[in-house]
């Protein structure tokens, strides 16, 4: 623990007052940021699969397959070295770290968020169109609802995954965690198991305490459908 | 690639082992089981990299255990590293299909005479198959991707090699975007040798 203490605050929040914010803190700050935007990407290509056309259909899961099939690490370089010079724009290693790993984790959520409406029977949507529902009100009132309760926990756990893998932007240099992690021992050279063992517990504290939400939701959501008037109390 | 083979084997040992271990009945030991799965599928890759590469080496030192430096010792962590994260979420998987085979089937095996051996060969691995090899599928795939990290720590795999194409050469887009359809041809391959095992295992089931 000794090796660690003094270090703390540069394991925290990096160089802040003096210099750019990093460690425990830009970890955070990017998962929430790459979380939002691959939020936001998930959704366009799940919910395409709700598309009338089979030409987004096939576009978004192609896509998402693709994606998928590559380590993130190959993305990385893709979105930092080679596309500033492809579209001759300046991109920080922050910024093409939080556009590739959007992407990244995008297909996978997509891939959630298609799966979890996927789950949902095609009579439900038959029997709304029966009753007359439009479009829009048999998607607001009978699928999300439904699809919800699969596609939430996938999603946390998909976070998870997120977070811990926000710790790949320390290999373009980017002072996160991780990065923060390597430097103190690149300085210290003693202490490794110390060192890489507390920030592995840290960021396990972190990952073990959001997948823990996740599995609430879970078992929270794990009924039958139950449609219509709600059931009594019980 | 030896990463991945190697990696991937023993990585379908420790998950299987760990997976058994769960469902064994054995308190101390599901325990175990548990707290591995847990801990390794909550920590980073890339921290467990450093972790094994810099902590292997100040506690068993090149000069007291030679024989653990003979050949790449990088490539050794690299491996060790991976397969004990694969290990832990191919456990999962097997642990899940598994608990989801009806607990009366194992029951029903015994009762009509058979050991516990035979119960698993024939009444419980026949069913456990069409549940887990989708979620196999995606680990394999996870195996490859992942070993895409030990070039952190300085194992040669295919995306080093393309940053030292670039480096060489600066033809880095011809290098990376060889690197990025391997990868894709190698996953592809991989998800098409499970469809078909996945068919054979339905076929089975039916026959």
């Amino acid at each position: 623990m000794g090796v660690i203490l003094p270090s703390l605050p540069f394991l925290l929040k990096g160089q802040l007052p003096d210099g750019p914010l990093g460690g425990l803190a830009l970890t955070t700050y990017l998962a929430v940021l790459i979380g939002f935007f691959s939020l936001i990407v998930g959704m366009v290509l799940g919910t395409a699969e709700l598309a009338p056309f089979a030409l987004a259909r096939g576009v978004a899961r192609g896509l998402s397959t693709v994606v998928r099939g590559v380590p993130s690490v190959a993305f990385l370089f893709w979105t930092y070295f080679l596309l500033p010079r492809l579209l001759h724009v300046d991109l920080s290693p922050l910024e093409s770290a939080t556009i590739a790993l959007a992407l990244y984790h995008g297909a996978y959520m997509g891939e959630d968020i298609r799966g979890g409406l996927n789950a949902v029977s095609k009579g439900q949507r038959e029997a709304a169109n029966a009753l007359g529902l439009g479009t829009w009100t048999t998607l607001r009132h009978i699928i999300l609802p439904q699809a919800v309760r699969a596609i939430v926990p996938a999603l946390i756990n998909r976070f998870v995954n997120l977070f811990m893998y926000t710790s790949v932007v320390s290999m373009l240099g980017v002072l996160d965690f991780t990065r923060c992690a390597v430097l103190l021992n690149n300085r210290d050279l003693l202490h490794p198991v110390e060192i890489f063992g507390f920030v592995g517990l840290v960021y396990f504290a972190f990952c073990y305490s959001i997948s823990r939400m996740g599995l609430h939701f879970e078992r929270k959501w794990n009924w039958a459908p139950r449609i219509g008037v709600r059931a009594s109390a019980a | 690639m030896t990463v991945v083979a190697f990696a991937g084997a023993l990585a379908c040992v420790i998950g299987m082992a760990v997976a058994l271990s769960q469902v064994s009945g054995y308190g101390w030991l599901q325990r175990i089981g548990r707290g591995y799965v847990t801990l390794f599928r909550n920590t980073p890759l890339l921290v467990q990299l450093f972790f094994w590469y810099f902590g292997t080496a100040m506690v068993l030192p090149r000069s007291k255990y030679p024989f653990l430096y003979v050949g790449s010792y990088e490539v050794k962590i690299g491996v060790l590293a991976v397969a004990l994260v694969s290990g832990a979420f191919i456990a999962e998987v097997l642990r899940a299909g598994i608990q989801a085979v009806p607990a009366n089937q194992m029951e029903a095996a015994m009762a009509v005479g058979l050991t516990w051996r035979q119960g698993f060969r024939y009444v419980l691995l026949p069913q456990l198959w069409p549940i887990a090899l989708p979620g196999l599928a995606n680990e394999a795939i996870n195996v490859v991707k992942n070993s895409a990290f030990t070039m952190t720590i300085g194992v040669t795999e295919l995306i080093w090699q393309a940053q030292q194409i670039e480096a060489d050469t600066f033809h880095g887009f011809e290098a990376m975007t060889i690197v990025t359809l391997a990868y894709l041809a190698i996953n592809g391959a991989i998800f098409a040798c499970f469809r078909r095992l996945e068919r054979l295992a339905k076929i089975e089931r039916a026959a």
